[in-house]
């Protein structure tokens, strides 16, 4: 069994972001880059199902540029069999998704896995985009993957619980975090993912008909000099409180 | 005396000493060879001078036996050792003069060595009654009492009341040469032995002394007592490491299995600590995980790897591409036993025989880390955290030098020619209770006038939580990180004000060519109270327990400056939180990288330090108001502690660098 | 313009974000509420059915709620019909032949206002439109599932702990207890601030050590990391440890009687007081605020 796992890479989440002066995209000097927080969940999934099976094949692929391989090396760390970026930076959302298409056509995949979302652009789009792309039927919000017979199933997390679902032709997964984290690579698998090959592809000519600008970024906000309700009455702190939830914090 | 071996009784001898000896010799050959199956251990070789001063005092003059709380045990147990050595002369003299057919040793037939003989032996016999009955009616608690303790000392009786009849029966028979001194014991008790049986009572007990000796070098290494003879190059071959620091790994990245995978990982010494473990239990005695109720045991962490080596080595030694059990998966719980470890090095301190208990349990620990990414989860999490943030919480490292806005303190960049660099540390950066521990050692160096700045956002992680939990790779990146920004700041003088960072890079940097003047904020500021640089004012009365961080005071002897800080200071009255205080100090359970896990088992390591305090401040009727420390980690487990036990009003927790800075006029 | 809004009811009534939708959208132009029919629909098939029938309908601006399943369609069907898609927006404005919104990126942490070419799928987070109050009840148009996709669905596993509220790890409010809170008894306060916040529950590890709430609800260094856009602290006083696991909150309320307490210097809003004293008062502010708007 093959299972693809579609991986994007982005900012660390403990690195702290900045706007670029000119406001409509961040600096990147200084950033410290991981692979997608929820890809590695579906990582997580794929080597977890590899853990009891231990023929799985399980491929890891990303589209951009050349920095976006050291995502891959993460990846094959934990514990991914093979990598393959497909190398192509500025591609819009539904780019992404048909390159990915096309590449997972050659790989032949009997799953294919990505992160609910990525969490720089935080949309969600790419996974069923690209199980459109593919001509297949995608589920979102896995957490778990069980083998069962005749098949697999697979957990979908909704409100008080899962739903279980098997499916009879190839499908998509977008993957929600779980209990259980993503492994911590092994060293031995760290120093083999330095030695391994990363084959190129480029982007083949794949439709791109939608393009999402950015207009403006606003920094966030400087934490701490937060108002802080000091003397008087705390009811009343609490009751204004929640009007500055509504209006200014927007929250409510 | 003249032997009972004229004749054919000198060819019996013989051969008998051919089979004990022969016995003995060849099992600790079969040990020798068993402990070859360790890897080499080039630390262990070098030194020579040092090595013999320690073989001088630890081994003959037997200083770690009298540590306190076991100082009286200790004078018994040099007893038995000085005069088991003389004992051993005098058997020898009898083996030889027996083989021999009455030559003998020159000095052996002396006054004085008769002398000292029976004196000794009599002292040892008084000592054998005492440690028989300690076993039997008042054993200590993590003490083997095995049948086998019981059967060696009963032996060693045996050997001396052979002795004594010996010389009863030889002074009754009239075996004395001329000129030779008459032993004391032989001189009082010949006289009650009866002519007819004074022969028989001499060849008796000569045989039996020479026959139950030769027995026990027969058995002896079969049994614990084999710590008589592997002692010796035990302590010979112990680490010339500083005590704070962890064994490096060389060319890791060209390893192919990491850590203990197998026996033949661990080194010949760590198989040759198992041979001379003399199951005392003062180790695990000492213990704060297993003082509260952890799986871990020190004295078991050592006798386990000796018994998986004397189960498994063979099976290694015939087939060298055997691998055998990994040490650390030798029982379903040793995982367990090993992630309790705080690593606070009291069970180091106190073994009388130099075993080196956390590099044996580091090594495991390398091995379920790096080899097998078995870590517990949350400390996978924090290794993650230092590897992308630069410190184990995960927080952004853009804000490192945050806690030091508007306090005019300087970084690098902006003064590169200063003097000293103050390594801040994860903790005093981020944790924003010990923010203010930066910020007091901040204004002490700034009333000093010292020329000090600070790395700010240049500085990472030293690595010491990742290296204590096994993952020596990402310990060796953050260090090299680290070496790399000093040495283009071209960094000479640093001080800490986290035991962690200050042992991390005084004594583990150097392994990567880091070396510097390292120091301690508080051994700075006893300088700079001793040079009058700083001027400490008036202040209320108040009772201060200081708290010694493991990492300053055990694994650096660094147990004076801070106490000599808060004797300084006044109005503070110091209390010491006796008996667990200087090297028999409690830790605060947060070493070894366990503040980053879980502690699911039995009491809280920190809670039972409070209680401590508590009791030490009950028994001298004053609980103090305070308990004083020089690690962020004490003072976030202290904290836990004292908020945990709803006292956090009563015993408030500080850094002793707080009280001198509350004392400095701005 | 045309509009759709794809809909989703709950016990047969219109959700409260569909509804703000519906009034958003007949700003714009004329609105279409749709809803797709069918139980344990998968998210292929409800885009599926819907973009059978966008291909004569011809909306130039889809707007989905953002639930999990909402954004699932959404998704799908904007790559369906090969058009933008902008998820979680909190703003929105038609310019010219473009949509602009207001959303979210880096994991919350910043707002970026983007925009798409006409025509456009956006999921909108709830509360982004005001609703009014009276407002009338749009009608529905009931759209069928397209058939079979693939999946089936087997069986639903309910889990065990979370007694019906939203999981910590993707809820959007959590309230969260301290040893502040002096004891098991006072979450009965704390539960009806949830309640009415339809928020998850927090607990500081002291908390839970102590046994007065269960693991799960651990949040901090070696507990949960959360994420929420509210995050209130009662009684917690702000140890590194408990941080780590909540500072990427985009909102945070504290309540502590000590002012000193290391939590305020994260806080977004504060309040040094009685945090007995704040929990009724606050929640029935909640109650007013919520059913106004």
């Amino acid at each position: 069994m093959r299972f693809l796992i579609c991986i994007k890479q982005v900012p660390d989440s403990t690195t702290r972001v900045k706007v670029a002066p000119d406001g409509t995209s961040i600096v990147t000097d200084g950033v410290t880059w991981s692979i997608s927080p929820y890809d590695e969940y579906a990582i997580e999934l794929a080597l977890e199902h590899k853990d009891t099976a231990p023929d799985t094949v399980v491929s890891v692929i990303t589209v951009g540029g050349p920095r976006t391989k050291d995502a891959l090396r993460q990846a094959l760390a934990m514990g991914c069999d093979d990598a393959t970026l497909v190398a192509g930076e500025g591609l819009g959302p539904l780019g992404i998704a048909n390159a990915l298409a096309a590449a997972a056509t050659e790989l032949k995949p009997d799953l294919v896995l990505c992160g609910k979302q990525a969490s720089d652009d935080d949309q969600g789009f790419v996974g069923p985009a690209l199980a459109e792309a593919l001509g297949w039927p995608h589920l979102s919000q896995v957490t778990k993957i069980s083998s069962s017979s005749p098949g697999m199933e697979y957990w979908k997390e909704t409100e008080g619980g899962h739903e279980v679902w098997t499916a009879t032709d190839p499908v998509v997964l977008t993957v929600q975090k779980s209990a259980k984290d993503p492994r911590y690579p092994s060293l031995p698998g760290i120093m083999k993912a330095k030695k391994k090959e990363i084959p190129e592809r480029p982007v083949a000519d794949v439709p791109d008909p939608v393009k999402i600008e950015i207009v403006k970024l606003e920094p966030p906000p400087a934490r701490g000099g937060g108002k802080i309700f000091k003397d008087g009455d705390t009811k009343a702190h609490a009751a204004e409180l929640a009007t500055l939830l509504r209006d200014e914090a927007k929250v409510l | 005396m003249t032997p009972p071996t004229i004749g054919i009784g000198q060819a019996v001898l013989a051969l008998l000493a051919a089979i004990g000896f022969g016995a003995g010799l060849w099992r600790l050959i079969h040990l020798f060879r068993l402990m070859r199956i360790g890897r080499a251990d080039p630390e262990r070789w070098g030194r020579l001078p040092r090595r013999i001063v320690d073989e001088l005092v630890l081994y003959l003059a037997q200083r770690k036996l009298f540590k306190r709380p076991y100082s009286i045990r200790g004078i018994a147990h040099a007893l038995i050792f000085w005069g088991f050595l003389v004992i051993v002369a005098a058997t020898t003299e009898l083996l030889v003069s027996g083989i021999s057919g009455g030559w003998h040793l020159p000095g052996a037939t002396s006054g004085a060595f008769a002398w000292m003989l029976d004196a000794l032996s009599l002292l040892v016999l008084v000592s054998i009654a005492i440690a028989w009955a300690r076993r039997l009616l008042f054993a200590p608690p993590h003490m083997h009492v095995a049948g086998q303790g019981y059967a060696i000392l009963a032996l060693i009786a045996v050997l001396i009341v052979a002795l004594f009849a010996m010389e009863a029966g030889g002074v009754a028979a009239g075996r004395v040469e001329p000129g030779a001194a008459v032993p004391p014991i032989g001189a009082a008790l010949g006289p009650l032995v009866p002519a007819s049986v004074a022969l028989t009572l001499f060849a008796v007990g000569f045989w039996g002394h020479l026959g139950s000796t030769l027995f026990f070098a027969a058995w002896l290494p079969r049994t614990k007592h084999l710590h008589i003879v592997t002692t010796l190059p035990n302590v010979f071959f112990r680490s010339p490491r500083p005590r704070g620091a962890l064994r490096p790994i060389e060319g890791l990245e060209e390893q192919e299995t990491f850590g203990a995978a197998t026996l033949r990982d661990l080194s010949w010494k760590q198989h040759l600590d198992g041979y001379t473990c003399t199951e005392c239990g003062r180790c695990s005695d000492n213990c704060p995980a297993l003082a509260t109720g952890k799986p871990l045991d020190p004295q078991k962490i050592v006798l386990d790897l000796r018994d998986l080596l004397l189960k498994e080595g063979d099976a290694l030694l015939n087939d060298p591409k055997a691998t055998g059990t990994a040490p650390a998966h030798q029982l379903a719980t040793k995982p367990d036993e090993l992630w309790a470890c705080t690593t606070c090095a009291a069970c180091v301190e106190q073994c009388p025989v130099t075993i080196e208990h956390i590099d044996k349990i580091v090594d495991m620990r390398r091995y379920l880390t790096m080899q097998e990414s078995a870590a517990p989860p949350e400390a996978q999490r924090a290794m993650t955290n230092i590897e992308r943030a630069g410190n184990p919480w995960g927080e952004a490292a853009s804000t490192r030098g945050d806690w030091a806005q508007g306090l005019g303190v300087p970084t690098l960049a902006e003064k590169p020619d200063a003097e000293y660099l103050y390594f801040v540390g994860c903790a005093a950066s981020f944790d924003r209770r010990n923010q203010r521990v930066a910020k007091a050692l901040a204004k002490i160096l700034q009333a000093a006038k010292m020329s000090f700045a600070i790395l700010a956002t240049e500085e990472t992680c030293n690595g010491d939580p990742a290296r204590r939990m096994g993952n020596e790779y990402l310990w060796q990146l953050q260090a090299q990180q680290n070496i790399e920004t000093f040495g283009r700041y071209k960094v000479r003088k640093i001080i800490a004000s986290c035991p962690h960072c200050f042992n991390t890079i005084a004594n583990e940097y150097p392994q990567l060519g880091g070396t510097y003047e390292v120091v301690h904020a508080l051994q700075l500021v006893q300088d700079l109270i001793s040079e009058k640089k700083i001027a400490l004012g008036a202040g209320a009365a108040e009772t201060v327990a200081y708290h010694d961080p493991c990492y300053l005071g055990r694994h650096n002897g660094i147990y004076e400056d801070p106490r000599a800080v808060l004797d300084a200071i006044d109005g503070v009255t110091r209390m010491e939180i006796a008996p667990h205080h200087r090297e028999r100090g409690f830790c605060c359970g947060a070493g070894g990288g366990r503040m980053w896990m879980e502690e699911k088992v039995g009491q809280r390591v920190n809670h039972r330090r409070v209680e401590q305090i508590l009791a030490a401040g009950d028994a001298r009727g004053e609980r103090p108001a305070k308990v004083a420390s020089g690690c962020p980690f004490c003072l976030i487990m202290l904290d836990e502690g004292v908020g945990a036990k709803g006292i956090a009003e009563e015993l408030k927790p500080v850094d002793v660098l707080e009280l001198v800075a509350a004392r400095i006029s701005a | 313009m045309k509009i759709w809004v794809v809909s989703e009811t709950k016990d047969g009534q219109l959700c409260r974000v569909s509804r703000e939708l519906a009034a958003f959208g007949a700003t714009l132009g004329d609105v279409t509420v749709l809803r797709v029919t069918g139980e344990r629909v998968p998210a292929v098939a409800a885009a599926a059915a819907l973009a059978e029938r966008a291909k004569s309908d011809a909306p130039d601006l889809i707007l989905v709620g953002a639930t999990p399943s909402g954004r699932d369609v959404a998704a799908r069907l904007a790559a369906k019909l090969k058009r933008a898609y902008l998820s979680e927006c909190t703003e929105l404005s038609v310019k010219g032949g473009s949509i602009e919104a207001t959303r979210g990126m880096y994991a919350g942490k910043v707002r970026a206002r983007v925009r798409a070419a006409l025509p456009a799928v956006c999921s909108v987070r709830p509360n982004a439109f005001p609703l009014a109050d009276g407002a009338a009840e749009p009608t529905i148009t009931d759209v069928a599932a397209s058939p079979a996709t693939g999946l089936t669905f087997v069986r639903f596993e309910p889990s065990p702990a979370s007694g019906g509220r939203v999981p910590l790890s993707e809820a959007r409010v959590i309230v969260s207890g301290g040893r502040g809170l002096k004891g098991p008894e006072s979450w009965s306060q704390v539960e009806a601030l949830a309640d009415v916040l339809g928020a998850a529950l927090g607990a500081s590890r002291a908390v839970t050590d102590a046994g007065w709430r269960p693991n799960e609800e651990q949040v901090g260094q070696t507990g949960k990391t959360v994420t929420p856009d509210l995050y209130i602290a009662l009684g917690i006083s702000g140890a590194i440890q408990h941080l780590a696991g909540m500072t990427s909150s985009k909102v945070i309320v504290a309540v502590n009687k000590d002012p000193d307490a290391d939590i305020f210097k994260v806080a977004d809003y504060g309040i040094v007081g009685d945090v007995f004293e704040f929990l009724p008062a606050f929640t029935d502010a909640v109650k007013k605020v919520k059913a106004a708007s």
